[in-house]
């Protein structure tokens, strides 16, 4: 009967671990009828109890936050369903038919005769390189550093991915290093950490990054040009500031 | 999970009621006898699913001696709001005197001493969304067309009920 609530079947997580990583477990689930996703902080014995569950309560609030802000400017990221706020887990909708970008790139790249790219596939490289350009200067737009912008991160939809019309739709997720700052320094970081992820992997597509930047470029105009500059000097230095001086 | 939620398996009713001539009453009733019922404004609510995410998190939070509000009632309209303000979320969520169409969520066994009482016809609540008003929903949410983009009104919704404490201020 729809007018009685099932709890009994309401929310399950399924014991067999799904992913992971150093901060949080992935659990698969279910959240009345709906597949989720259902991420645990653990905590880390070698921190200090307090530290410990003052970072582990931290990441979870930025988690939310980053995620809540980026859906509000009409960002693809999970639906959250649940929050258990004393066993620090997040149950939230499980994004289906997607591939990391990752993955994705990697298997565009598969399908061409020794790493060099045919005109279809470099013309779905090139639509997906401009649509990560405009996701992330609309993310920089609105004031949000992801912290963690790695190309595992960046889902993609792939069920109408073989229709070459239609734009790459794309999805954002794990905000848990994320925070909310107008500072070019941590913006060109976010750029830096994806330059990175990118050339580590796929460094026979250079020419991959160099769109991404121009259509952010497109998208942020009032400061990607700043950010830019940020990311010249990042590139010199490294992620981290030098304590120098 | 946190706890279980199969002990309140089949502890818990939720029903659509409409064309009820004597809503002011029915509060009454359930006010003097303190009878476990809550009645909500079915404008605010898009889905019965909006209904279960209110439900789980107010449960989790009697569970967790975290309520805000007296009574697990009156938490289901407190979770339902997308703010932290207490007095509102009662009054926009909760049904007013005059209204004749409500949701009625309580506890099972309580039912037969209301049951009869209710002057109205019973839907299913899955024809909630018949009453649900979307303009007024989108504006009690806060959620701009920018975001349906690529989200769906009720995801929208319960992801705003699931982390209000979190994502908020």
């Amino acid at each position: 009967m729809d007018s009685n609530v099932n709890h009994a079947s309401a929310v399950t997580v399924n014991q067999q671990l799904f992913k992971q990583g150093a901060e949080a477990r992935l659990f698969t689930g279910s959240f009345f009828g709906r597949k989720t996703i259902v991420k645990e902080r653990f905590s880390k014995k070698y921190r200090h109890p307090e530290l410990d569950e003052r970072l582990t309560k931290e990441r979870m609030r930025a988690e939310l936050k980053g995620l809540m802000r980026c859906k509000n400017i009409g960002i693809w990221t999970p639906a959250v369903y649940f929050v258990g706020s004393k066993s620090n887990t997040v149950h939230m909708e499980l994004l289906e038919n997607v591939d990391t970008v990752n993955i994705y790139i990697g298997k565009l790249l598969m399908g061409c005769v020794d790493g060099s790219c045919d005109v279809q596939c470099t013309n779905k490289l090139k639509q997906l390189a401009e649509e990560v350009g405009i996701t992330v200067g609309k993310m920089h737009l609105a004031g949000i550093i992801h912290g963690d912008l790695t190309t595992s991160n960046i889902l993609i939809d792939t069920t109408n991915v073989e229709n070459e019309s239609t734009k790459p739709k794309l999805a954002l997720i794990d905000f848990g290093l994320s925070h909310v700052d107008n500072s070019a320094e941590d913006k060109g970081v976010d750029l830096y950490v994806l330059e990175r992820a990118l050339t580590s992997t796929f460094s026979n597509i250079p020419w991959f990054f160099d769109i991404v930047l121009t259509s952010y470029r497109g998208t942020y105009t009032s400061g990607g040009e700043e950010v830019f500059k940020k990311l010249e000097e990042i590139r010199l230095r490294g992620r981290k500031r030098t304590m120098i001086g | 999970m946190d706890f279980d939620f199969a002990e309140h398996q089949d502890n818990l009713i939720r029903k659509l009621y409409t064309n009820v001539q004597n809503t002011a009453e029915i509060r009454k009733v359930i006010f003097a006898a303190k009878l476990p019922f809550t009645l909500i404004n079915p404008e605010l609510v898009l889905d019965p699913f909006q209904l279960s995410v209110a439900m789980t998190k107010a449960l989790y939070n009697m569970k967790e001696g975290s309520m805000m509000t007296r009574s697990f009632q009156t938490e289901i309209l407190y979770c339902l709001s997308p703010n932290k303000n207490i007095t509102e979320a009662l009054t926009s969520f909760g049904s007013k005197e005059n209204d004749s169409t409500f949701i009625l969520i309580g506890e099972k066994q309580a039912f037969v001493q209301l049951e009869h009482q209710i002057q109205g016809k019973e839907v299913p609540l899955s024809e909630v969304s018949q009453f649900s008003k979307e303009d007024t929903i989108k504006q009690m949410y806060q959620i701009p067309n920018d975001e349906l983009q690529n989200s769906t009104l009720l995801k929208s919704i319960v992801s705003r009920i699931s982390s209000k404490e979190f994502a908020t201020g």
